[in-house]
């Protein structure tokens, strides 16, 4: 939790297992590099939808050429073909999504088939584990997708948190618990907000923590007392600089997923800054009772859940059209899991493997990938779709065509690299910059001074350190650098001890690279 | 011993108990302690100490209708055996929550309280799903009735009990077409625990397979809806041979019709494994979440063994883990973040705040408990999902889950407001009366003396020169220590004064809740 002081103490025993057990460490300290910093467009803003349960994917987008089979497999929860709302020919929606239809028809829907993970877990606890970390499903790695990339650009936090540079939450879960999603190396990075109403004053007064448990969990909640006080108040002035304008959210406590989005949407449009917002819709293990009953298969737990999520999503993106903010935003809809092919006798579905991923915005690159699965005419019980894309590659497409971070980095987020998915409308324009990393300093840790080296394009260029909370410790004059190869030998022996970041800053593409001063 | 700063001990700690290990040690096992309740064991052994704690707890009264609405029962009546009804259930749910937080406000010093709760977070059922209230009560005296008696019993009663039945579809489990789910929990939530999967399917403890043969077993259970009781029908029992992977050696159970269930529950738990993930969960609800290697050998291993040679009694393994070493070293004192329910439930004990004699009044600020708990993060009745609380089993954050920028302002409304204003319901104000608090402190004219005694009885760790500082500006700013002796005496002189009494009560007041405020007063 607190990096510099581990750094003072690093003979210390106590904090070295501590920040180095567990092998993703040991992935990380190779892997990524914080070079997307620089092309980091604090515009962009992420919401990720979690449906909690396991979502029945085939009964929402549904594979209209399978119909028969379908009928066979599963006709006791099965909607009549002639209500389902067509996307294309072979496809649909369930009819209790007309909205999202809309949206779709409108381009700001893009339809992800067969997402899954090989050797799938169908324990909820597990597979939810699996999606929020990213993890391979034999491995267990504690921290989140975006916890890690938050790791490497704010190593501090919460110490210090909020300062100037980084004023407000670097995520948000709107809900009562942060998401596991955010969970750093060593510090969950959302902040929880579940309702704009509250207040928090405290003083407490400690100064000295035992390195022992005791003292850990004591630091640790006086820590968070402190920065409750500074995020509530920023967060608090956000929502009341801007109003919802959308009339398409029902009313308050009627649709929880609207009831957050709606938070979201007001945050967003009051000039928050915070890039991650997490929202949730549980209910979604049907295992029985799926559909209301057998004659009446279109309504039910599984068509009001979808229903509420069609009808959410459409009031936010109204809502963000109307406030201007729509090509600021992109949402993610997830589960942990989805559901079998065949249908269980109590009207529902057990936990199966792959599911439709819904990711949308007026940024998106618009329709379906992956194709319709193929519905045998024999279906066992335990038969499940197949897989077709790895998550990972959603998440990986997100950060390089949302947040335009490059391949290395991504590699040393995930482990590996996966395949990307076309997320994004017109956005090769970004990607196509990203150049190879040329930037490197030697030795390191540095003494008391360090080469470094970088492809020089021609143009203007500025070399900056800055210290791992963001603060700029030394700059050097702008150059004209002659393109091509460049090195130059830097005096650093003065830095205090600690890990900093080296810039080099260009008009066309900034590059970094950590080093450390011992 | 016992004092030293880290013991891996699981050897009993010799010696009477002092006030502070006294304080921890009920601290953790009752929802909050008194200074006389501690008092009342100071200067015991601790063998002594554990005897009163394993106590049978005093008896409890059935929750009764709080809602004139419900006019199939008498106001006051309790309504348990009434027949379900779909709209005055709402009213009975509220009762029987509201009487669940009575139980441990009224707790007497014995473990059974915090037992029920540990229970409910391990064999978890929502009322959001079960619905029916009598199934519920049902449910709660299932966990109470075996508490501290033996875990087989009360998994076994569990299994056919209504409320699990519809909670986990064990009454949509046939022979025709069986139902996974709660098969599945039992392994993976109830008994054993998931281990690594080693291949597909296979979680080391057990595999898919064996979820699929237990479902057979578990078959054959429904609920007559009129009496609200469970029953066994052998028409949609799997009567196939059923079964079991290498990590039940392969064993197999034959139809045994209504007794099969409890040959799998012996299969079970003829593991050892399955003792170990149960004393690991005892461990993170006594004493912390972080388990490492030395832990686990040299306290978990210990432990299982003695769950485990005692046919899973849960006195036995309950009395050596507290009263060991381990669990008294100074290290690991207020080291565990009270979770809600110990947190709220633990003011009104602590701080010995009166009921009211009419006990409806009481029934309502028992609800308002609950939902200031909600708002906290922790429903009791419905944990999030059949994991139970995350705060007890997801690493590497645990219970630190509890504390956030929307969970922390809660607890400061709760605390505030029954330090400062009280709630008052039913014409009864419940507040934090400051006198009687005061009245368990040495000298409260001292300043020093006073704020250090409030940590002493509320704090699992004294105050360190700053909080006193802090504290005595609340209570005199910018004044000296003789200015607060002096008003204390002038009220102690003239209690019929009412506004010399209110002025020093406000002082108090305003002392206590910032007590109630700090970090310190969020752990145990």
């Amino acid at each position: 939790m607190e990096r510099r002081k581990f750094l003072k103490y690093t003979s210390s025993t106590l904090a070295a297992p501590f920040l180095f057990q567990g092998q993703w460490m040991n992935v990380m300290a190779q892997g990524p590099t914080t070079d997307w910093l620089a092309s980091y467009n604090p515009d962009r803003k992420l919401v990720l939808i979690q449906l909690n349960g396991g979502n029945d994917g085939l009964n929402m987008v549904i594979p209209i050429s399978q119909y028969d089979n379908l009928v066979k497999a599963r006709g006791n929860i099965l909607v009549p073909q002639s209500q389902i709302l067509k996307l294309t020919d072979e496809t649909g929606f369930h009819p209790a999504m007309p909205e999202l239809t809309n949206l779709y028809k409108d381009g700001l829907v893009k339809i992800i088939q067969g997402v899954g993970y090989p050797n799938p877990n169908l324990s909820h606890f597990r597979s939810k584990d699996i999606l929020m970390s990213a993890s391979d499903s034999n491995i267990v790695v504690n921290s989140g997708w975006l916890g890690r990339l938050f790791s490497e650009k704010h190593p501090d936090f919460p110490e210090g948190y909020p300062n100037s540079a980084m004023p407000h939450p670097i995520a948000l879960t709107i809900g009562s618990a942060s998401s596991a999603i955010c969970q750093g190396e060593l510090a969950n990075y959302s902040s929880v907000l579940n309702s704009l109403s509250a207040s928090y004053s405290n003083s407490a007064g400690n100064v000295s923590y035992p390195e022992t448990p005791f003292g850990k969990e004591l630091r640790y909640l006086s820590g968070m007392m402190e920065q409750t006080e500074g995020y509530l108040s920023v967060v608090k002035a956000a929502a009341s600089k801007a109003k919802n304008l959308s009339t398409r959210y029902p009313a308050a406590g009627q649709n929880a997923l609207a009831d957050q989005l709606k938070i979201v949407a007001n945050l967003i449009a009051g000039g928050l800054q915070t890039q991650i917002y997490v929202v949730n819709l549980g209910g979604w293990d049907t295992h029985s009772l799926q559909v209301g009953s057998l004659s009446d298969k279109s309504t039910g737990a599984h068509p009001l859940l979808m229903s509420k999520l069609s009808v959410a999503i459409a009031a936010f993106e109204d809502d963000l059209k109307l406030m201007k903010k729509s090509d600021e935003v992109i949402g993610f809809v997830y589960t942990e899991f989805g559901r079998r092919i065949k249908s269980n006798d109590s009207l529902g579905t057990d936990h199966g493997t792959t599911w439709p991923a819904i990711v949308f915005g007026s940024k998106i690159n618009p329709g379906i990938i992956g194709k319709n699965a193929v519905i045998p005419s024999v279906v066992g019980k335990s038969d499940n779709l197949e897989l077709q894309t790895d998550f990972r590659s959603i998440y990986a497409s997100i950060y390089k065509q949302w947040f335009n971070i490059n391949d290395q980095t991504i590699e040393g987020l995930l482990g590996k690299l996966f395949p990307e998915v076309a997320l994004i409308a017109n956005n090769s324009d970004v990607i196509a910059d990203l150049p190879v990393k040329s930037l490197r300093i030697w030795p390191n840790p540095v003494e008391d001074n360090a080469s470094i080296s970088f492809t020089a394009d021609g143009s203007l260029a500025q070399i900056v350190i800055y210290s791992m909370s963001g603060q700029q410790i030394e700059s050097y004059s702008p150059q004209n650098y002659a393109e091509g190869y460049m090195q130059i030998r830097l005096e650093l022996g003065h830095l205090h001890a600690g890990v900093y970041l080296l810039v080099i800053r260009r008009r066309k593409q900034s590059e970094s690279v950590k080093f450390v001063v011992r | 011993m016992g004092l030293s700063g880290k013991s891996y001990s699981i050897q009993p700690i010799s010696g009477n108990l002092n006030f502070s290990q006294a304080r921890h040690l009920l601290d953790r096992t009752l929802f909050g302690a008194n200074k006389g309740e501690i008092d009342a064991i100071v200067g015991k052994g601790i063998s002594s100490a554990m005897t009163v704690l394993m106590q049978t707890p005093k008896a409890i009264s059935f929750p009764i209708s709080i809602d004139a609405k419900d006019v199939d029962v008498t106001l006051g009546a309790t309504w348990i055996n009434a027949p379900y009804n779909g709209t005055y259930n709402t009213y009975r749910l509220k009762s029987l929550y509201s009487w669940w937080i009575g139980n441990m406000v009224q707790q007497n010093t014995s473990l059974i309280e915090k037992m029920v709760l540990f229970w409910h977070n391990h064999f978890v059922t929502e009322m959001a799903t079960v619905v029916n209230a009598s199934y519920l009560y049902n449910y709660v005296l299932v966990l109470r009735n075996s508490a501290l008696g033996n875990v087989k019993q009360l998994i076994a009663e569990i299994t056919i009990c209504p409320a699990m039945l519809v909670y986990l579809n064990g009454e949509s489990n046939k022979a025709s077409a069986p139902n996974e789910n709660y098969g599945r929990e039992l392994f993976e939530l109830f008994a054993i625990g998931k281990g690594p999967l080693i291949s597909p399917g296979n979680y080391t403890n057990y595999t898919e397979g064996d979820i699929r043969e237990a479902a057979k077993v578990l078959t054959g259970w429904r609920i007559n809806r009129t009496l609200n009781k469970s029953f066994y029908d052998s028409s949609i029992h799997d009567k196939s041979v059923k079964l079991f992977s290498e990590a039940f050696n392969k064993t197999s159970i034959t139809n045994k019709e209504s007794s099969e269930y409890k040959e799998l529950i012996d299969m079970i738990f003829s593991q050892k494994e399955t003792a170990k993930y149960l004393v690991r969960k005892l461990y993170r609800w006594f004493m912390y979440a972080e388990i490492d290697q030395n832990i686990e050998d040299n306290i978990i291993n210990p432990l299982a063994d003695t769950l485990y040679s005692n046919n899973y009694d849960i006195k036995p393994v309950l009395a050596q883990l507290l009263s060991s070493e381990h669990f008294f070293s100074l290290d690991y004192q207020g080291a565990l973040i009270k979770n809600p329910i110990d947190f709220a439930v633990g003011i009104f004990r602590k701080c010995e705040i009166n009921l009211s004699s009419n006990i409806l009044s009481n029934y309502e600020i028992w609800s308002s408990m609950y939902y200031a708990c909600q708002a906290m993060d922790m429903t009791l009745g419905d944990p999030p999902d059949v994991a139970g609380w995350p705060e007890y089993y997801k690493e590497p954050s645990y219970s630190e889950l509890w504390i956030n920028a929307s969970t922390i302002p809660q607890r400061t409304i709760f605390s505030d407001t029954l330090s400062l204003t009280g709630y008052t319901k039913g014409g009864y104000k419940y507040y934090i009366d400051p006198f009687l608090l005061a009245s368990k402190i040495s000298d409260p004219s001292n300043a020093t003396t006073l704020v250090n005694g409030l940590a002493l009885i509320l704090l699992p760790v004294p105050l360190n020169a700053i909080q006193v500082a802090q504290l005595k500006e609340v209570l005199i700013p910018g004044l000296p220590d003789s200015t607060w002796a002096f008003e204390w005496f002038k009220y102690m002189g003239a209690p019929n004064d009412l506004i010399q009494k209110g002025l020093v009560g406000k002082k108090l007041q305003a002392v206590i809740a910032q007590v109630l405020r700090f970090p310190e007063f969020y752990l145990s």
